[in-house]
């Protein structure tokens, strides 16, 4: 759609023909700033906005039980929440047929540390060429191994547990999260230095060929750690590898989490 | 307690001020940039302390986590063979928290000597002098301060041991709250130049307060909460609520805790029963293990959080709010929610 | 021992171990240090926090009657990790336990008066430690009538102490289960039904009379119903609340319901308490 007054006339065609029972967008709410919003009611659609501080990844929402309780739903997407909607399609969390995206041309810029800078595809399923945390990435790559697991040290001294990470992500949809898991306790919940290196790796790990790399967990995280530089060397490894990019195609499973008979196998000693 | 007398201490002073208390062995805890972040650290070298930054920023993280760490042992074992612990005690100068901050140690004194004295909390506390910045400046509140909406003010000397305040472009106020305050002052003054004086920090309140662009009263919710609790306003206010848990972990009141055992890396047997911050936010808080969930929604969760702050512990500790209006959890939260945002329109529309 | 950190327990020996049914078992505990032994006393109605080096804490009511000096009881069903290690204890082995916490029943508001008790499943374990009270001091009450209901014959526990207190004829005693499994046909000399059921046909009197209740919040709530259709006011019915806790001395921030601590301002709370609760269900 090209504007979001195309997205509010769907809308309300949706909510009034009953096609959906929740749009999800951005709106102004009583402050200045955009904030998610949700609207049941077509009369409603008016609230709905669209401004460059439209930085959420609207798709996380559609895993929250009080909003999947409507029904189908219509969500408002950029080009990076488009991805985790497709990503989620991709791993069989939701139906194609039970989510409507009203999906818009976004111009957001320089919101959080490198959220929108880093963002390649603005235009909807156009990948741009450069990402800029590739540079940041190839200096933690040339230091030496002590000083790279200083770096990432450092980086996870400050986690406090807010675990903002993981609940702002779209693709963090597992039912009971492994740091929740308590027989056996797989993870420490401590927030010390190996409980959160643990974590914090872990949380990446599972998110290998499945981030779509929106930014959200390091736009969330108020200590600041750098999860976007670790998320985002892991999407370029996949990409390499497997010539895979999450969330570009609806129908193709993340490479991890499939498994075929020629898969390289000599890892297995 | 009175307040036994103020004085104008140039910056220079100051300075002097904080070198004298680095040179004494106190251990020195003060905001500090590390990264884009500005926390409280352990400052080794005076300069390290940014007077102009500490007047302007306020940390992410709120100063309770002097008191009560995001993680610490109340006890290790040994296999079978148990170990008390004591926390940890240097004699401390916790330098530059707020007003709210200040008010915010002395609601969670009561929660931690209610009936039962937390030592981890009570040792650290003794130990440590707190010198609070008023927040005198211009730039000292933001558009998220809202302590003048729950009785607090912002140059308050309530919960402090000494209280600087601006006093011109190159001079504070410094003034002396209680004995303690006294008693590092007196310890650490060879140097410093203090030109007594009569003013208050309170005169410049006035101009401060203009400043403040949250000034509605949250506390009437208290005294209607029966009628505010099954709010639709409420629910609609919280339901971009993602149940992370940085409003309460930025909180300097929030003090939820858990308690596991911390078995020690590369020990078979060895470790320690560890208290670690919690949150109402999260899902699993009050699930129990049984399965059911008294908090089943989030909405249900916020509306624990914000009513613990301005009903329930007025109700069972005191008639202050536990929320001191710092304002953190509405800056750093990731979905833009906002307490005084929230209460102030259920306030407005009462049960929609 | 140590004296001024409230997070420290006591050691404690596990001296019998009893399985109530598949997945509920109680623990005889003993003080290691003999004065304490000697020393400790609690309430009827009090819990604690039960522990394992290397596993964690777990709060469960003391299930003994004060009157019983010299050990505690506590019965748990195996629900997560820290049940399933102290499941895996033997006799001899060391317990941690932090205790007694929270109020009490009002066992001095019940003299001379009639006492209706009401269990459900393994919310028999808080009421056991009252009935067996009260029995001891049986004198000073005036008639004691006991319901206990269970799912199933599978699901009862305390089966001797229920048979001592059936035997006894200065208690009326009624059992039920909520279903009889065909094995059991002809072999159950009980009621059929649920609980508030049972309750409609017994005829109790609410005069002069108090009604305790303790069991699943789905049992207490319907329960209550029909003990005020029976002529008790909320203030005669007493019942016991177990809210996930960590600390047992309000610190921890976890079992508020509204202002009111569980752990602190409870467990025990009149039927009138709770309905003031702003998060009630009942």
């Amino acid at each position: 759609m090209n504007s979001i007054h195309e997205v509010r006339e769907e809308a309300r065609k949706l909510l009034e023909e009953k096609r959906v029972g929740m749009v999800i967008g951005y709106g102004k709410g009583k402050g200045k700033k955009n904030y998610p919003i949700f609207i049941t009611d077509p009369q409603k659609v008016e609230e709905l906005h669209f401004e460059s501080d439209c930085f959420y990844n609207l798709a996380v929402y559609l895993r929250k039980p009080e909003v999947c309780s409507h029904g189908k739903l219509a969500i408002v997407v950029k080009g990076c929440d488009a991805r985790s909607v497709r990503g989620l399609f991709s791993e069989n969390q939701l139906k194609s047929e039970e989510v409507v995206m009203l999906e818009l041309k976004c111009d957001a810029k320089g919101i959080g540390r490198d959220k929108c800078t880093t963002c390649r595809v603005k235009n909807p399923l156009t990948p741009e060429e450069k990402n800029p945390i590739d540079g940041e990435i190839a200096k933690i790559l040339a230091m030496p191994m002590e000083e790279r697991f200083r770096f990432f040290a450092e980086e996870f001294k400050r986690c406090i547990r807010c675990y903002a990470c993981r609940q702002i992500c779209p693709h963090c949809f597992c039912k009971t999260c492994i740091v929740e898991k308590s027989e056996p306790q797989w993870i420490s919940s401590t927030p010390s230095p190996l409980g959160n290196w643990s974590w914090n790796f872990t949380r990446a790990f599972h998110l290998i060929g499945r981030c779509v790399e929106c930014g959200e967990c390091a736009r969330a995280c108020p200590v600041g750690i750098r999860l976007d530089i670790l998320n985002r060397y892991l999407a370029k490894s996949v990409e390499e590898k497997y010539q895979f990019i999450a969330g570009m195609d609806e129908k193709a499973a993340p490479p991890l989490t499939t498994y075929k008979q020629n898969d390289n196998q000599d890892f297995i000693r | 307690m009175k307040s036994y007398n103020s004085s104008i201490v140039t910056k220079q002073g100051l300075k002097q001020l904080i070198e004298n208390i680095l040179a004494h062995k106190y251990r020195l805890l003060a905001p500090k940039k590390s990264g884009e972040q500005l926390s409280f650290e352990t400052i080794l070298r005076a300069e390290e302390v940014v007077l102009n930054q500490l007047l302007r920023t306020m940390t992410t993280l709120s100063p309770k986590e002097v008191f009560f760490p995001r993680t610490e042992p109340v006890l290790r074992y040994t296999g079978q063979e148990m170990h008390d612990v004591e926390p940890p005690t240097p004699e401390t100068v916790l330098f530059g928290i707020r007003p709210c901050d200040a008010r915010g140690l002395e609601l969670l004194d009561k929660v931690f000597t209610w009936d039962y004295n937390d030592k981890f909390y009570l040792k650290r506390r003794e130990a440590t002098t707190i010198v609070t910045f008023a927040c005198s400046d211009q730039a000292s509140v933001d558009e998220h301060c809202f302590c003048l909406g729950v009785g607090g003010d912002p140059t308050a000397s309530s919960g402090s041991d000494l209280l600087l305040s601006t006093n011109g472009d190159d001079a504070f106020l410094l003034e002396v709250i209680t004995e303690k305050g006294e008693r590092l002052l007196n310890s650490c003054k060879e140097g410093v130049e203090l030109q007594a004086s009569d003013k208050r920090a309170a005169d410049q309140l006035e101009a401060i307060k203009d400043r403040f662009v949250r000034k509605q009263d949250l506390t009437e919710v208290r005294h209607k909460m029966p009628e505010y609790f099954d709010s639709d306003q409420l629910v609609q206010e919280t339901y971009r609520c993602l149940g992370c848990g940085i409003c309460a972990m930025s909180c300097p009141t929030c003090h939820c805790f858990d308690i596991v055992d911390e078995p020690k890396a590369g020990t078979l047997g060895e470790g320690a029963r560890v208290k670690n911050w919690d949150a109402c936010s999260f899902a699993l808080f009050t699930k129990h293990a049984g399965g059911h969930n008294p908090r089943e929604l989030q909405c249900q969760r916020c509306r624990q959080r914000y009513f613990h702050k301005l009903a329930y512990y007025p109700q069972k500790f005191s008639e202050e709010s536990l929320c001191v209006g710092c304002g953190r959890c509405s800056r750093s939260c990731p979905v833009g929610l906002d307490i005084y945002q929230a209460v102030t329109h259920v306030l407005g529309k009462g049960r929609a | 021992m140590c004296t001024n950190n409230i997070y420290y327990p006591y050691q404690m020996k596990l001296t019998e171990i009893r399985d109530e049914t598949h997945d509920i078992r109680t623990f005889k505990l003993e003080h290691v240090d003999p004065k304490l032994k000697e020393s400790f006393t609690f309430l009827a109605g009090q819990f604690g926090l039960y522990s394992i080096l290397g596993e964690g804490e777990a709060t469960f009511c003391i299930a003994s009657a004060p009157t019983k000096q010299g050990y505690i009881e506590c019965s748990f069903k195996k629900v997560g990790k820290v049940t399933t290690a102290l499941r895996s204890l033997e006799v001899g082995d060391l317990v941690g336990f932090r205790g007694p916490y929270g109020n009490a029943f009002p066992i001095e508001q019940m003299l001379r008066k009639n006492i209706l008790f009401v269990g459900g499943g393994i919310g028999l374990a808080p009421l056991r430690s009252l009935i067996d009270n009260v029995l001891d001091r049986r004198a000073e009450f005036k008639a004691v009538t006991i319901l206990y209901g269970a799912r199933s014959t599978a699901d009862i526990i305390y089966r001797e102490q229920l048979a001592a207190w059936e035997a006894r004829s200065d208690v009326r005693f009624e059992k039920t289960v909520d279903q009889l499994r065909p094995q059991d046909e002809g072999k159950w000399s009980g009621h059929v039904g649920l609980i508030p059921h049972i309750l409609s046909k017994m005829s109790v009197s609410a005069e002069n009379s108090v009604a305790v209740v303790c069991g699943p919040p789905i049992m207490i709530k319907f329960t209550i119903a029909e003990l005020n259709r029976l002529g008790f006011n909320d203030s005669s019915i007493i019942t016991t609340l177990e809210n996930r806790m960590k600390c047992g001395f309000g610190k921890c921030g976890r079992c508020n319901i509204g202002g009111t601590y569980v752990c602190k301002d409870g467990p025990v709370f009149s039927a009138s308490d709770l309905k003031g609760l702003p998060d009630s269900d009942f």
